[in-house]
């Protein structure tokens, strides 16, 4: 188990050096850098090229990367050339606040397609089994910006129930403890709300097709045989089997949870990390972009090396 | 450095039209203090909505982004306020920091008295001291200041006395009083002590101090910055409002959702499209005015397609700009004449515009040996008239332009591709010429000078005529108009130029863009022009 632990773990790093330097080498080698976007016609050329330097963009491909390898060999992202800031601190900033709002969202997610699933399980192919299926179905077909919007349109702005944007209302931010966490709570609703729906298709309909499998299975029968009710041989026996395979489903979403939807995010002026790496990506931000990418890539090899544990763990069948 | 920046403005729409239903609905905001009658009243908040967060509050270490400039303008004293008077002559000033100013009989001297009361947001006061050391972090190539340049001519900044403070010229041109006044006052004791090599990376929040009607009461990155007024302000009892929220809402329709639903009373720039909507709703006010945003179709003159300036005058003959100005822009634009704006001082009002002429068109693109094939296509030594017309990714108004022109000139026998790219890749294919015509804009400053958009560019001072256009005699005229300190002297100068300029059609002028803001009917005593949305923020007031 260690030793499987450890190669995984090496294996791991391997990958976030390799994904970081194809990062490095693809927007090092687009058109344009940070400096292009300093276009103000008043600005004499001259401080563009002035920039440049600064930022060291004018040395050789070579140089840059083996001077940026050096430092994030040491643990220094380095600072961000957009926000003038250390990247670590604007991580830091981004990233809890998008794992709150897609880790709630993945939960309703997986929460709202297994209750699903198992309510259309009831009667398959029943009236509301179709009725489920066709719901789930337009959920999954429908683009995520559409659902935000039409939920602030009905939620915001047609009944004035829940805030459109923003973490925290502008009397919020100014509140502590109690009152401020309600307030936040309420600007969670319709973002995660408009993750979970979109999402909520995709696993519902994943977990009805392998509950319909299991229903078939041996075991499934031996049970109702030995006197289980329907209900008790979907919910105790067939279910949890037909979970596994969510496992893989949740460990792959581990990217998700760590880079955000910009659309969300955009939308709701959710200030996270989708936003954070789309701005870094126009402005040619490299130093910011590489953090983003390397916290990303991270969470994608811990995924799935958790993902692996919790397999061995949820089915003795697989040994590590 | 607000009213000399000028900008490529690249995602003048960044929005998909979002048909968000909007109701009228208003959540009552926290009322002020009652003051007399119909005057201005002490309280109140004003929420403005804003696309991008600010990534520093020292405008020395700033890289430029859009909403910036405007916030650290209301934290931060200038000697003097740039007046929206460029209509008839260079811009004038009045006093801001700076009570009087006089030149030396030889020009070379300019001389500030500064009032004495001005105190900085942790009441020490605002000295001669600060504006010297302002003028040496300008000048300091460690902390890289992007207007560092614009203090070229200024030799040194002397202290008469503590409210008294003199700058050296180093010569006599049109634009000192402008070039001393560039950038805000920054105070010495709290941020001489930050090492200048640290300039660029240190966070200036951690040590601000600020000097201006309002001072940062909080700061939510990428949420909102809360701006509270400042009673140390020597304008007192003004600003009137006790607090300016900045809400940061990176979607424009987002904006005007929030701003309908009355949660944001300014959103500084509405799309064209969007104005009616604005304009029809009895609770909001739609303020437009002539900006200095201007768009063009940049032809790459180096590239043997556009070498010729019969076929560039051709091409904008027949495109019908009137029609394209007017569809896309709904009114909210006027038809662009030469390279200086026509809400300027300079402008030649007897320039000819012009006309759409598709048959002239025809005719000067025939005399340059072009002749349609047996497609209908125009073709000179076996080579077809075709090209990329390049626009900004996502910029919905640009998206539209192209394809009026592009069916314009189809009528002609020529073939356009209308092709969007990334905004970065964008700039950059400028940069290195790799292109055929890019539909540009150019957010024009407030000084006029041709040399960096219409001189033959050069090698080693770099240049923004990314088209590469040449004409000796422009570039003569451009030298001596910069040199000529009498306005009147260098428009009879400038005057030539546009006439030449034009007759090249380097590019083909497009619009000159309204800016439209919309206001709440809350807010009272704004005077908002183009000198910048809170150009008198002082006397504006919450309305009940």
């Amino acid at each position: 188990m260690l030793r499987w632990a450890l190669r995984r773990i090496a294996a791991g790093v391997l990958l976030v050096w390799l994904v970081a330097t194809v990062t490095f080498l693809l927007v090092s080698l687009s058109p344009g850098d940070a400096a292009s976007r300093l276009t103000d016609a008043r600005i004499p050329p001259a401080a563009r090229a002035r920039f440049r330097h600064e930022f060291g963009l004018d040395r050789p491909l070579p140089a840059r990367y083996a001077s940026w390898l050096a430092s994030v060999a040491r643990g220094d992202l380095g600072t961000s050339w957009t926000l003038r800031r250390p990247v670590s601190e604007a991580l830091a900033e981004a990233l809890p606040n998008t794992l709150l709002l897609t880790s709630l969202g993945l939960l309703l997610e997986l929460a709202g397609g297994v209750v699903l699933a198992v309510v259309q399980l009831r009667r398959p192919h029943g009236a509301g089994d179709r009725a489920i299926t066709l719901a789930t179905l337009t959920a999954y077909a429908l683009p995520t910006f559409g659902v935000a919007l039409a939920l602030i349109a009905v939620f915001s702005y047609r009944w004035h129930l829940l805030p459109p944007s923003h973490m925290l209302s502008l009397d919020g931010e100014m509140r502590h403890g109690w009152a401020r966490a309600v307030d936040l709570a309420r600007h969670l609703v319709l973002p995660v709300a408009a993750i979970g729906v979109t999402g909520v298709g995709a696993v519902a309909r994943y977990l009805r097709g392998s509950l319909l499998d299991e229903r078939t299975e041996h075991y499934v029968l031996a049970a109702r045989a030995r006197g289980c009710s329907p209900r008790q041989a979907l919910l105790r026996h067939a279910l949890p089997n037909a979970l596994l395979p969510l496992i893989t489903m949740v460990g792959m979403s581990l990217p998700f949870l760590v880079s955000g939807s910009l659309v969300v995010e955009v939308v709701f002026s959710w200030p996270g990390m989708g936003q954070l790496m789309y701005n870094a990506a126009l402005g040619r931000d490299l130093p910011l972009l590489l953090g983003g990418t390397i916290v990303a890539t991270v969470a994608v090899v811990a995924g799935n090396l958790l993902a692996d544990a919790a397999y061995a763990v949820a089915d003795p069948r697989v040994r590590v | 450095m607000s009213a000399q920046r000028s900008r490529l403005v690249a995602v003048l729409v960044l929005a998909v039209p979002l048909g968000l239903a909007a109701c009228q609905q208003r959540t009552p905001a926290a009322p002020p203090a009652a003051g007399p009658g119909g005057a201005p009243r002490q309280g109140g908040q004003i929420v403005a909505a804003t696309l991008a967060d600010v990534s520093t509050l020292n405008e020395y270490q700033s890289s430029g982004e859009a909403g910036e400039a405007e916030v650290i303008d209301l934290l931060f004293p200038s000697l003097m306020v740039e007046q929206p008077d460029y209509q008839l002559h260079p811009p004038s000033f009045a006093p801001r920091l700076a009570t009087s100013w006089a030149f030396s009989a030889d020009n070379r001297d300019l001389t500030f008295h500064l009032r004495p009361d001005a105190r900085w947001s942790d009441g020490e006061p605002i000295t001669a001291e600060d504006v010297r050391f302002t003028f040496q972090v300008q000048k300091d190539p460690r902390v890289g200041s992007l207007g560092m340049e614009i203090k070229d001519f200024i030799r040194d900044v002397e202290v008469v006395d503590p409210h008294t403070v003199c700058f050296h010229f180093t010569r006599v041109y049109p634009y000192q009083l402008m070039d001393a006044n560039d950038g805000h006052i920054v105070p010495e004791h709290a941020w001489g002590k930050i090492p200048r090599d640290r300039w660029r990376t240190a966070d200036f929040e951690e040590v601000l101090v600020t000097g201006g009607p309002f001072r940062l009461a909080s700061h939510t990155p990428q949420q909102t910055i809360v701006l509270q007024r400042d009673p140390t302000y020597w304008n007192a009892p003004k600003p009137y409002l006790d607090r300016l929220v900045f809400r940061v809402i990176p979607d424009m329709a987002s904006q005007l959702a929030q701003l309908f639903a009355g949660d944001v009373d300014l959103v500084p720039s509405v799309a064209p499209q969007e104005a009616d909507r604005v304009a029809a709703d009895p609770s909001l006010r739609l303020i437009e005015y002539p900006s200095r945003l201007w768009g063009l179709v940049a032809w790459n003159n180096r590239r043997p397609l556009f070498a010729d300036r019969r076929v560039r005058r051709a091409l904008t003959l027949g495109i019908n700009r009137k029609a394209l100005v007017d569809t896309v822009f709904r009114g909210h634009a006027k038809l662009a004449t030469g390279p200086i704006l026509s809400s300027m001082w300079a402008f030649d009002r007897s320039l000819p515009q012009l006309p759409y002429d598709q048959p002239q068109a025809a005719a000067l693109l025939a005399e340059a040996g072009w002749r349609r094939n047996a497609d209908g296509v125009l073709e000179r030594d076996g080579k077809r008239f075709a090209f990329d017309l390049l626009y900004p990714a996502a910029n919905t108004l640009r998206r539209e332009m192209a394809i009026l022109i592009q069916a314009d000139l189809a009528r002609l026998g020529i073939r356009v591709r209308p092709v969007q790219v990334e905004f970065t890749s964008l700039i950059s294919r400028s940069e290195t010429g790799e292109f055929d015509a890019i539909l540009w804009a150019w957010e024009e400053a407030t000084k006029i000078d041709l040399t960096s958009t219409w001189s033959t560019p050069s090698p080693t001072q770099g240049s923004n005529n990314f088209i590469g256009y040449s004409n000796p005699e422009v570039d003569r005229l451009i030298a001596v108009a910069r040199e000529e300190p009498d306005y009147t002297r260098a428009k009879v100068l400038l005057d030539r130029i546009q006439e030449l300029i034009v007759a090249d059609q380097p590019v083909t002028f497009l619009y000159e863009a309204n800016r439209l803001v919309a206001v709440s009917r809350h807010l009272g005593g704004a005077d908002i022009n183009a000198a910048g949305v809170f150009f008198n923020v002082d006397d504006w007031y919450w309305k009940p």
